[in-house]
């Protein structure tokens, strides 16, 4: 396991007791339920609580790097939405599950260069390789997306929009469920289509 | 070469001297051809490194052998061709079924073919599952067969020659994945008669096997609580008296948690399988991913040594 510097040791057993005292948030995920919550690291060292953000719309966001999948929407789309986000005061955490040595994990320091090169604007990245924010949230593909209100509940939960390829050609003809969702949540709307396919490489667990 | 005709009707499998079971079960559907023009053989999103190969019966990708093969010598004006995309993989390498599970994509085929010619939707043999904790995916290691049936018009002219090609696009895996494709194209003489290509015979009767069969019986779908019950009527029991490592691959996504173990117990003598349900149905519940009122799928089970195969079709049960 990654140790940080700014993590002390004991933080883990903190982390454990934390999940395992949440009970039902390791229930399925359920729209129109409290979101699982999570404690978790990002690629600054600093930890972050899905608590914390209360009041704020989250995106969360699975991502891996080398998947065909996050590539095809690395090419602008994700970027784009990342931006759009920001504009709307919503929090974009993306979140990295990949476990050490399979593809997608990589050290906090990498993980802040793909920011820089990919020109993304996550308002965080978590390091999730125990994968226990993943599994929380049954995070099944890379990408997967959520979108989870200022009151913690779970509003959206699949894919990032409705052409299940990994050609970049198919963004503009997709319906961008996650943006339609993420906008929804942020102006306090209905989202139409709450429960989405989720689709591309499996999460590396 | 211009769009094909959309309508085909269902017809059983050409004469091939192997497993009579019809592709009709799961293959009815008519499937139009491409859009006319010259398929470019490199789709332009594709990384330059992974270009398609050239057209022809086979094609070579990193991780994959494809060949366009007919189970007959020459195609017989009025009389359906059975066609197979045979996809040897790659060790450690998979591909994926119409549902290809947690992750993954299924494959697909893309037809340019001649006037008054259509091709049938894939007719799928069984998948595998594919564990990867704590997910799952559905598919095929080491092979996957894609049984297809084309309609030869009845006006079809003997001594002329038909080009059938395909774009076939599948997405490759082993703990990473890798989207490949391969244009696949198969000239053949159209004749009163034909004969079965020896050569090809026993990689037909493999496919041919391990589609689906018709369900012996009625199957009834329950929600209850987090889990689906399938209950099998009294038909069944020959089947699954005696069965070995039952599994049912649902077709649609988000229908049932694909990793889950899947319980079978006899009740009442009668025989229920229960699967935890997926997201899509614990959402919205199972009429959600139903098509018709009915949740479709395969059961596979071992029986006598052997997978066997059996194409359902579950009425789901108002909540």
């Amino acid at each position: 396991m990654h140790s940080t510097p700014f993590r002390p040791p004991f933080a883990a057993l903190v982390c454990a007791v934390l999940l395992a005292a949440a009970g039902p948030a390791l229930a399925t995920p359920r729209i129109g339920a409290q979101a699982p919550d999570f404690t978790a690291v990002d690629s600054n060292g600093k930890s972050h609580r899905l608590a914390d953000f209360r009041g704020r719309t989250v995106v969360l966001e699975w991502t891996n790097a080398d998947c065909p999948y996050v590539k095809k929407h690395y090419a602008g789309n994700m970027q784009a939405l990342q931006r759009l986000a920001k504009e709307n005061g919503v929090m974009w955490l993306s979140v990295i599950s990949s476990a050490p040595r399979k593809q997608g994990h990589v050290a906090p320091a990498r993980a802040n260069e793909l920011t820089k090169s990919r020109n993304a604007e996550p308002a965080a990245v978590l390091l999730d390789e125990q994968g226990a924010v993943g599994r929380a949230y049954e995070a099944k593909t890379t990408p997967h997306m959520y979108v989870i209100d200022p009151q913690g509940v779970l509003r959206y939960m699949g894919g990032i929009d409705s052409l299940a390829t990994a050609e970049v050609a198919d963004v503009e003809k997709a319906q961008p469920f996650l943006r339609e969702a993420m906008l929804a949540v942020a102006k306090d709307q209905p989202v139409a289509n709450a429960v989405t396919r989720p689709y591309g490489c499996s999460v590396k667990y | 070469m211009g769009a094909a005709r959309a309508a085909y009707g269902a017809a059983t499998v050409a004469a091939v001297a192997v497993s009579a079971v019809a592709l009709t079960a799961t293959a009815a559907a008519a499937h139009a051809a491409a859009a006319p023009g010259a398929v470019t053989p490199a789709a332009a999103s594709a990384p330059p490194a992974a270009a398609t190969p050239p057209a022809g019966a086979e094609a070579r990708t990193p991780h994959a052998r494809a060949r366009l093969l007919a189970a007959a010598d020459a195609l017989v004006p009025g009389r359906p061709a059975t066609l197979l995309v045979a996809l040897d993989l790659a060790p450690g390498w998979h591909t994926y079924w119409r549902n290809p599970g947690d992750s993954g994509a299924a494959t697909s085929l893309d037809w340019r073919l001649p006037p008054g010619y259509a091709a049938s939707a894939i007719a799928w043999p069984h998948p595998e599952r594919l564990p990867l904790p704590p997910l799952a995916n559905y598919g095929y290691k080491a092979r996957a067969l894609h049984l297809v049936e084309l309609g030869v018009p009845a006006d079809a002219r003997p001594g002329t020659h038909a080009e059938l090609a395909t774009r076939a696009r599948w997405l490759v895996c082993s703990d990473v994945c890798i989207p490949e494709e391969a244009d696949l194209a198969l000239r053949l003489p159209v004749r009163a008669q034909s004969a079965p290509v020896e050569a090809h015979a026993p990689l037909f009767a493999a496919a041919l096997a391990a589609l689906p069969r018709p369900a012996p019986g009625a199957v009834l779908a329950q929600a209850a609580g987090s889990e689906a019950r399938l209950e099998f009527d009294a038909a069944w029991n020959p089947v699954l008296d005696g069965a070995r490592d039952v599994l049912f691959f649902p077709y649609a996504d988000g229908a049932l948690d694909h990793a889950a173990p899947q319980p079978l117990a006899k009740h009442d003598g009668r025989w229920q399988l229960s699967a935890r349900l997926g997201y899509l149905a614990s959402a919205q519940g199972l009429p959600a991913v139903a098509v018709d009122g009915r949740l479709g799928g395969v059961l596979v089970a071992t029986r006598d040594g052997a997978r066997v195969a059996y194409e359902l079709q579950a009425a789901v049960a108002n909540p």
